[in-house]
């Protein structure tokens, strides 16, 4: 379990980017971590993975303290970055340097995952384009087997094909131990994928829920005509039509778009709120 | 695995130190090597008399080189696209730090002066003189040179973990200031004691003298081969825990 306990951070002469920031991340889920840009995603994942020391507050993964960087936690953390440079090595090299490091890592599952990203070992990683990197680095991090798996931004400089091999990889990578966090712009590529969505905006948690609980309380519609006003809690312009959330009366669980409820979020998350007012959650 | 000091998780980390940086690594020892070759044949061929001479060539380059290298150490730190990497590879501070340590120094220092004996050895041979080459490498004061590197090097790697980027130019720099500010306090204070001579009687000039014999010739000999070193590395150690991206 990963627990945030009322951390405040900020950077250098910078205001306060966290305040007061509580959260709690179960084992056995993905959790899909959106927000807009500067809204605070890729520091709150630096101080899961104890890159950043909060100023003051906890942060405990699996029990232990992120910001003392044991060896024995770190095994248990596989982050891929936004951005990154790799070493001018071969794949193979970078394995056989790297993987002793992770006393699980699996050398058959990482082959798989190469095979599945179509990408050999034996290439140089500095010949590699963006999205291969980042295909590499993935297939190494799921091999790790590391409990808690952080992506910053994973499907960026991915192809299509890349999108739905990531997508099908990370669905069979989920066991009942694991955390996966992925944090992205790009929310439609996480459809289907995620178990759980926390929006972040301006350093707090505006919406943290399971796509169980949304689609049990909001539905997603594409024309809004005819519909009372009672029932819309949010609304938007589409192709010439109104599309929006609107609550789930029927009780008929529907398809999350990710899209749309983020808008409606950022928008006013007071009222998506509201709609889980049953529900117990963490702000 | 787990503990927080473990030898074959060293060994790993060195080993992975030296594979992601061994391209830089021969470039520059190809580089200085070719250099020195250079200098050396020419020595040889039209001063065989003097190679000897190419010791403090080669200990300058030595010293000079090792700081440069020490400096670069960390430089994976130091670039927020890599940092992640080293920040979250499961390793220990203090292995991380004592395999920084072993390759800057000791590492290094046996392939400098490997390197160095091969070109006095090729030297002395053009030279003729190759009977005596040992002598060269060990007298008394070149293994205190040596030893002097061991001490002076670990500024350079308290900077190599302090500084982000222009690593050596910083910790000369610091260097600088700290000589600056030091001779300027302990001037002012032997000027604002000694200045008036208003309370210095008879007597006060060979217990002075005493005093500055102990701090030269015991208390600051001890402070440089014992203390100052190991100092060092501690205030690092400190510096790498806090290390942030």
């Amino acid at each position: 379990m990963i627990k945030l306990q009322d951390i405040h951070f900020r950077y250098k002469k910078n205001k306060p980017l966290f305040e007061n920031l509580n959260l709690t991340l179960q084992p056995g889920f993905i959790y899909g971590l959106l927000g807009k840009n500067g809204a605070g995603k890729s520091s709150l994942l630096k101080l899961i993975s104890g890159m950043l020391f909060p100023n003051s507050g906890a942060s405990k993964v699996f029990g232990s303290d992120a910001s003392a960087r044991k060896p024995a936690m770190l095994q248990d953390i596989y982050l891929v970055p936004e951005e990154f440079n790799l070493p001018a090595i071969s794949m193979a090299t970078y394995v056989k340097t790297t993987a002793v490091f992770y006393d699980k890592f699996s050398h058959n599952q990482f082959n798989a995952y190469l095979a599945e990203f179509e990408l050999t070992d034996d290439a140089k990683l500095s010949t590699l384009s963006y999205g291969q990197k980042k295909k590499f680095l993935i297939a190494f991090g799921l091999a790790t087997n590391a409990r808690l798996l952080i992506l910053d931004e994973p499907t960026n400089g991915l192809d299509i094909p890349s999108k739905s091999q990531f997508r099908k990889i990370m669905a069979s990578a989920l066991d009942e131990e694991k955390i996966i966090i992925i944090s992205t712009h790009q929310v439609r590529d996480l459809e289907n994928l995620i178990d759980t969505i926390v929006v972040l905006e301006n350093g707090k948690i505006i919406f943290n829920h399971s796509i169980a609980a949304i689609s049990e309380r909001l539905a997603f519609e594409y024309d809004l005509n005819g519909l009372p006003a009672d029932e819309i809690v949010y609304a938007e312009e589409i192709h010439g039509r109104k599309a929006g959330i609107v609550k789930n009366i029927a009780g008929i669980d529907s398809r999350v778009d990710m899209e749309l409820l983020f808008n409606g979020i950022v928008k006013d998350a007071g009222k998506v709120n509201e709609q889980f007012a049953a529900f117990k959650y963490e702000l | 695995m787990n503990a927080e000091f473990n030898l074959t998780r060293l060994g790993y980390f060195i080993r992975r130190q030296l594979f992601l940086n061994i391209n830089a690594m021969w470039i520059a020892i190809a580089a200085v090597v070719g250099v020195l070759l250079v200098i050396s044949g020419f020595t040889a061929y039209f001063n065989p008399t003097k190679i000897y001479n190419l010791v403090p060539l080669y200990l300058v380059v030595l010293f000079v080189g090792g700081y440069v290298f020490t400096s670069k150490i960390f430089s994976e730190l130091h670039s927020p696209q890599k940092s992640y990497a080293f920040l979250t590879l499961p390793v220990s501070t203090s292995e991380k730090l004592l395999g920084a340590w072993i390759i800057a120094a000791p590492l290094y220092l046996l392939t400098a002066l490997l390197g160095a004996t091969i070109l006095m050895l090729v030297s002395a041979l053009v030279a003729g003189q190759s009977a005596d080459l040992p002598n060269a490498f060990s007298s008394m004061q070149f293994l205190r040179m040596i030893g002097s590197f061991l001490v002076t090097q670990t500024f350079f790697f308290l900077g190599a973990v302090a500084f982000r980027g222009n690593n050596f130019m910083k910790t000369l720099l610091a260097m600088f200031i700290i000589a600056v500010v030091l001779v300027s306090y302990t001037g002012s204070l032997g000027y604002m004691l000694f200045g008036g001579r208003t309370a210095f009687q008879e007597g006060d000039a060979v217990a002075l003298k005493n005093n500055m014999e102990f701090i030269t010739e015991r208390l600051v000999p001890f402070l440089y081969w014992y203390v100052l070193g190991p100092f060092l590395l501690v205030v690092s150690f400190f510096k790498l825990k806090e290390r942030q991206v």
